[in-house]
This record gives C-alpha cells, sequence and structure tokens, in this order.
C-alpha cells in the first residue's frame, strides 16, 4: 500500500514538476528559517554547559535605594476676632515628600552578607562580580575578564571541567592564589591545554591554574578566581549598592515567587544609609531578565517586558508562518483538484474515503520531508557561513535536537497542507469526479 | 444477479428537478450479457452508476443476489464494490501517473493481499489483454484501443461477478471496438461474468444476449 501511494506520489510530483518545486522550495524556505532561528534560541536559551541551571536560577543583579526630601507641615486653629481672622499653631507634622535622590545599581558585599546570607527560599546561592586586566604575552598584551566569585559559583554556573578541580570553600576562605581558566585562555597564555599547576601571572600577583574549564558558546569570562582577593576597601564598604550579581538557585516556579517574596521582605530590613531610606531588590528569571535587556527595558518591569515579547515573538512568528502555510494550502487544492478523476476512479474500485485521505496525507508529509531534508542541509551550509562571519564567532550550531526540531516542523507543515486538502478532496462524490 | 425494484433517480440543479430514471425495474441474471441502448440523455449513464453503487437511487430498491445494497454505508459499499464490481468507462479512466502493471492492481490495493500476489494477477490479467509485455508502460504511451484493454485487465482482476461497461467502445474504431467486445465476450462465456453494456452500436447489442431500451428515463420493451 505504501509503495503503491510512494509511486503514484512520486510519478504526481514529477509530472507536476513546477508545482512541486514551487511547494518544496516553499516550505524548504520556512523551514530554513525556522531551523536557523531554532538554532538561534538554542544559542540564546538553550541550557548547554554552565547554563544548564539557567531557568532555575532568579539573578539579583539591580537594587535601588530612595532618600526623601521631609516637609514640616504646620496645623493652625483659626479664629474670628474683632472682625479679624486670628491664627494659632496648634501642632505640625514632618510628612514624607517627594523622592528627591535615588541610585539603582548592583549590590554590595556588605548587602550580601548582612542581609542575604540566610535566604530560606534559595537551595544555593552565589555572589559574582568581574574585572578587566591586563596580562602580558611574549606576543603582547592580552586583555582578559576575571570572574571573582565563591566556591558556591560552580553549582549554579556548572562550567565543563577539563583538567584539575574548581576552587573550594578552604581556597576561597583561605585567600588561595588559585585560578580555574578557560580552554582558550590556556591555549593563548601557555600555548597549551595540559596547564594544571603551571603559574600565570595578573595583575602583578602569581595565580597557580588548579582547572581549565570549556568554553561555553557565549563569551563571558577568561578565568576565576576567589572572591576574597578582591581589594579589601570592595568588600569592607558599607554602602548598600555594589558590584556584585547574586544568583539563586530555585526548586521551581513556586520557589520562585516565594523567593522574590521573601526577597520583599528583606528590603524592608535594610537599616537606612546616609540619607537613604527606602530600598528596592530587583530579582529576574532568565526569561524576565531576557526580554528587560531585548526590548531595553529596565529590570524593574522585567515582568512587563516578558509579556510584551512573547506576544511580540507569537505575533511575527504567526505572520511569519501564516503566509506559506495559506500559500501552499493553495496549491496544494489545486494540486489534488487536478487529480479528480484518479479519485472517482479509486473510489469506484473500492478506495474509502479513509484511504483516499491517507494518500494525500501521505504525499503532502512526504513532500515536506523532502522538504525538510533539503533545509537542513542548506541549514548546515548557512550556519557554516554564518559562523565565519566575525559577528557570532562559532556560536551557532546544528546539534541533533534542532535537527529534530526541524523535522518535526516539517512533518507539521506537512500535516498542516495536507489535511484540509485530503478532507476535502476524499469527500468527492465518484460520479462527479468521474465527469471529465 | 442484479434486481432494481422501482428505481427512481432526480438531479436537484440549482432551480430545476431533472427525472433521470423513471420507476425503472430490472432484473439481470446470474452470467447474462446484457445491453443498454437509447439516444444520448436518456439516463443510460445514470442507471449504471445506480447499478454499480457509485450514486445512490432517489427512490426505490436495489438487490443484489436478494440482499439489499441501498442501506449500506460508505464504507461498506466501497468494500462490496471492491469485491463484486468492475468497471469499463467509455473514455478510460485510467491514472496516468501510473504504469499500466500499477493500474491493473489498483483493485486489488484495496484487498488485504502481499504486493507478490497483487502482481502476480496483476500480470495474469494483462496476458489476458494480450499486453502482459506494455506492463511498464504509461497509459499515455499506448494507443486507445490498448488502454481500453489495460482497463479491462482492471475490471477483471479482481475476479468480480459484474462488470459494468459504459460504451467502452464508443471511442475506439470498429477494429479496437470489436477486440474489446470480444473480450467481454470470453468473459462472460469462460467465466461466466455478468456484463451489464451500455452502448451506442447495434452491432455491438447484437452480439449480447439481451437488449434493454431506454427512453427518457424510462424501459421501452
Ligand atoms: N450530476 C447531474 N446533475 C444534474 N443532471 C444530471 C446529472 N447527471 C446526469 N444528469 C441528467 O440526467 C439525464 C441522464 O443523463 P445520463 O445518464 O448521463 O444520460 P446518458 O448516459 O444516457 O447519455 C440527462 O438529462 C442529464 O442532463
Ligand atoms: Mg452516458
Amino acid at each position: 500500500m505504501i509503495k503503491h501511494y510512494l509511486k503514484n506520489a512520486i510519478s504526481a510530483f514529477a509530472k507536476n514538476k513546477f508545482v512541486t518545486f514551487i511547494n518544496v522550495f516553499g516550505v524548504s524556505f520556512t523551514l530554513i528559517v525556522v531551523t536557523l532561528l531554532f538554532s538561534f534560541f538554542d544559542l540564546e536559551w538553550g541550557t548547554s554547559g554552565p547554563n544548564e541551571h539557567r531557568y532555575d536560577i532568579v539573578q539579583l543583579s539591580s537594587m535601588e535605594m530612595i532618600a526623601y526630601s521631609y516637609d514640616t507641615i504646620y496645623h493652625l486653629d483659626s479664629s474670628f476676632v474683632d472682625d479679624a481672622w486670628v491664627y494659632d499653631t496648634v501642632d505640625y507634622d514632618v510628612q514624607k515628600g517627594d523622592g528627591v535622590s535615588n541610585s539603582t545599581s548592583q549590590v554590595s558585599y556588605t548587602t550580601i552578607k548582612k542581609y542575604l546570607s540566610n535566604l530560606k527560599e534559595a537551595k544555593e546561592k552565589t555572589f559574582f562580580t568581574s574585572n578587566a586586566s591586563n596580562i602580558f604575552l611574549p606576543s603582547g598584551k592580552l586583555s582578559i575578564s576575571t570572574n571573582y566569585t565563591d566556591e558556591h559559583y560552580w553549582n549554579l554556573y556548572p562550567y565543563q571541567i577539563l583538567e584539575g578541580r574548581y576552587f573550594n570553600e578552604s581556597d576561597v576562605q583561605n585567600n588561595k592564589p588559585v585560578m580555574v581558566i578557560t580552554e582558550k585562555l590556556a591555549k593563548k597564555y601557555f600555548g597549551k591545554k595540559q596547564v594544571v599547576g603551571q603559574v600565570l601571572e595578573m595583575g602583578q600577583k602569581k595565580w597557580q591554574v588548579i582547572g581549565v574549564v570549556k568554553n561555553p558558546r557565549e563569551y563571558e569570562f577568561d578565568c576565576f578566581v576567589p572572591y576574597t582577593h578582591l581589594a579589601p576597601h570592595e568588600l569592607n564598604d558599607e554602602q548598600p549598592l555594589g558590584r556584585f550579581v547574586v544568583s539563586f538557585l530555585t526548586e521551581d516556579k513556586v520557589q520562585v515567587k516565594r523567593l522574590k517574596a521573601e526577597l520583599e521582605a528583606l528590603e524592608k530590613t535594610i537599616a537606612p544609609y546616609e540619607d537613604y531610606t527606602d530600598f528596592f531588590f530587583y530579582p529576574t528569571t532568565f526569561r524576565e531578565g531576557y526580554a528587560a535587556h531585548l526590548l531595553v527595558a529596565n529590570s524593574k518591569d522585567a515582568k512587563k517586558s516578558l509579556r510584551k515579547m512573547r506576544f511580540r515573538f507569537s505575533l511575527f512568528g504567526f505572520f511569519f508562518l501564516l503566509l506559506p502555510i495559506l500559500n501552499m494550502l493553495n496549491i496544494n487544492l489545486s494540486r489534488v483538484f487536478e487529480r479528480r478523476s484518479e479519485i472517482g476512479i479509486r473510489k469506484a474500485f473500492g478506495a474509502e474515503t479513509k484511504d483516499i485521505f491517507l494518500q494525500f496525507l501521505f504525499e503532502s508529509v512526504l513532500l515536506s520531508l523532502v522538504a525538510g531534508l533539503l533545509a537542513m542541509v542548506a541549514s548546515y551550509f548557512i550556519i557554516h557561513l554564518v559562523n565565519h562571519s566575525e559577528i557570532l564567532d562559532n556560536k551557532l550550531i546544528l546539534n541533533s535536537g534542532i535537527v529534530l526540531y526541524g523535522m518535526l516542523a516539517a512533518i507539521v507543515f506537512g500535516f498542516l497542507f495536507g489535511v484540509l486538502p485530503a478532507t476535502t478532496i476524499s469527500k468527492l462524490n465518484i460520479v462527479k469526479a468521474l465527469k471529465n | 444477479m442484479v434486481e432494481l425494484k422501482e428505481v427512481v433517480k432526480k438531479y436537484q440543479t440549482a432551480d430545476i428537478e431533472t427525472t433521470a430514471l423513471h420507476n425503472i425495474n430490472l432484473s439481470v441474471q446470474n452470467g447474462e450479457f446484457v445491453s443498454i441502448m437509447g439516444p444520448s440523455g436518456c439516463g443510460k449513464s445514470t442507471l449504471l452508476n445506480v447499478i454499480g453503487l457509485l450514486d445512490k437511487p432517489s427512490e426505490g430498491k436495489i438487490l443484489f443476489n436478494g440482499q439489499l445494497a441501498n442501506q449500506l454505508s460508505a464504507k461498506e459499499l466501497a468494500k462490496f464494490r471492491n469485491q463484486n464490481i468492475g468497471f469499463i468507462f467509455q473514455s478510460f479512466h485510467l491514472i496516468n501517473d501510473l504504469k499500466v502493471i500499477d493500474n491493473v492492481e489498483l483493485p486489488l490495493i484495496y484487498r488485504k493481499m502481499s504486493s507478490k500476489d497483487r502482481r502476480q494477477l496483476a500480470e495474469a490479467s494483462l496476458e489476458k489483454v494480450g499486453l502482459r509485455n506494455r506492463m511498464n508502460h504509461h497509459p499515455s504511451q499506448l494507443s486507445g484501443g490498448q488502454r481500453q484493454r489495460v482497463a479491462i485487465a482492471r475490471a477483471i482482476v479482481g475476479q468480480p461477478k459484474l462488470i459494468l461497461a459504459d460504451e467502452p467502445t464508443g471511442n475506439l474504431d470498429s477494429k479496437n471496438g470489436q477486440d474489446v467486445m470480444q473480450l467481454l465476450i470470453d468473459m462472460n462465456q469462460k467465466n461466466s461474468t455478468t456484463i451489464i453494456m451500455v452502448t451506442h452500436d447495434e452491432s455491438m447489442a447484437k452480439q449480447t444476449e439481451r437488449l434493454i431500451r431506454l427512453y427518457d428515463g424510462a424501459q421501452v420493451y
């Protein structure tokens, strides 16, 4: 049966080369775009390497503090004495006026230590900040980015370790000059990959390399050292605002909510600093942060941004897919109607409605699968080209997941384009179908 | 074999109602070769379609071997046609996208049968119409007479008890027409297949056992 359908489909496709071409080309083109989008989403939203817990992490990278002006308000009592009003001051109040000064930034080590060290609603917590520094090689100066963090960092951001180990609690507490470096830096600095035990000089300090990690697809840091190496004034500064990002690992969405509530309660307990009396934490999930970043919005409005972004993406996706779908549907309908007499013949000789439906659906899915395969091959080459351009620097990939999704999309397309024509055509009246 | 009782067929188009068949009573015995004649538009094709269960009558009963066929579901009708009836049309109605052999196999596709058996039966059927050597051709590569012979091979491949032929020689010259007629006569005589054939050609009709004349949707004796 399948073989018969296949034969029929192939020769029907071959006979109508132009329509088949338009069909395959149209579906292919759409699928190429879909595949490239998948690949891009995988890069931006994927959970490989250090991003494994991306969706379970709440980041606190924004905190606001506000100082208010105070107005003194006098309450007067008045009486009418000898044709004139007489005013007496009875009492006065000090009322909070408009905020006069507000400041938003990341948080300080003091805030972390004082207020964020005993959170109930986080499985795990880390904090980090980065410095840009120059290191010197025989070939010249190399500008690198160093991440100063604690030993919990690796549990939230599990970089793939290639050699050696991460730094641990004792390394951090004892302020050991140890460093975890990325593979790329290892190659640049030492010219090789086996570098554990070697010494790297940075900022007039000698660091012992204890581990090498794989570079993630998104560039962030070149090396990692215990935060205890930061200048003492950075750690002792009493200011609430600073330059640390705090990350919390949560169990699930429910805990995210509870964590946010806990942070909201905590912000009220922060002791006034100079004239600043009101403090606000703006924790964001990855999705919220991404949306805010994309829409250049404040992380204050992260939740709203996420909703806005979702809406825009869906709208874009809908229109982008609607046109080819309508087009393909139209082509498929007319293609199928040209084969009316075939349907009449098949039914006369015993085909059920179901048989005709399946046959035409099969053809549609087959066509889409062929288009899907072509799209995958084309996407492979396009991604290859894109990766060789400066901007994306080997970041896009066509992994098995993306290919799977692409082919799944192809099958869905096949059904979408196929179901309506197949339904319509399979219900055709035999006598009418056989009339020329 | 087939029995029609008070069959009426009306067509409703836009605003006019055409009665294509008026109160047809007809009985065809097993193994009979019956021809139907009548002027164009008198309802011959309609009658054949109703007998072949391709179209439902507006009124009346159709019985196959005493069994009422009217109330069968679409699915049951499809199965019944597949097992019992072979069709031959004036304009051949072959599927041009398929090779000759695949066209002949068509009725067997809708039966539970291995592709090997299907192939064997189709080849044997083509052998009977003398076109086995053309099985890998496409219908467009054949002459009209050859196409109709392929259509006959397709009609008989499933060994139906009844063959309905609507002007099978209508598009053929007399030589090819006679070849096709001979094949039908052989089928009728050797396999005692019941055949009902619509024709315009008196000489063809004369070669059959019984002639039914239709005029304006009604039987004329
Ligand atoms: N699908 C249809 N809709 C409306 N009228 C039809 C239809 N099919 C046939 N007719 C009418 O029914 C009558 C009989 O047609 P038909 O059976 O094809 O005649 P014949 O085969 O004898 O030439 C004609 O008047 C024709 O116009
Ligand atoms: Mg006719």
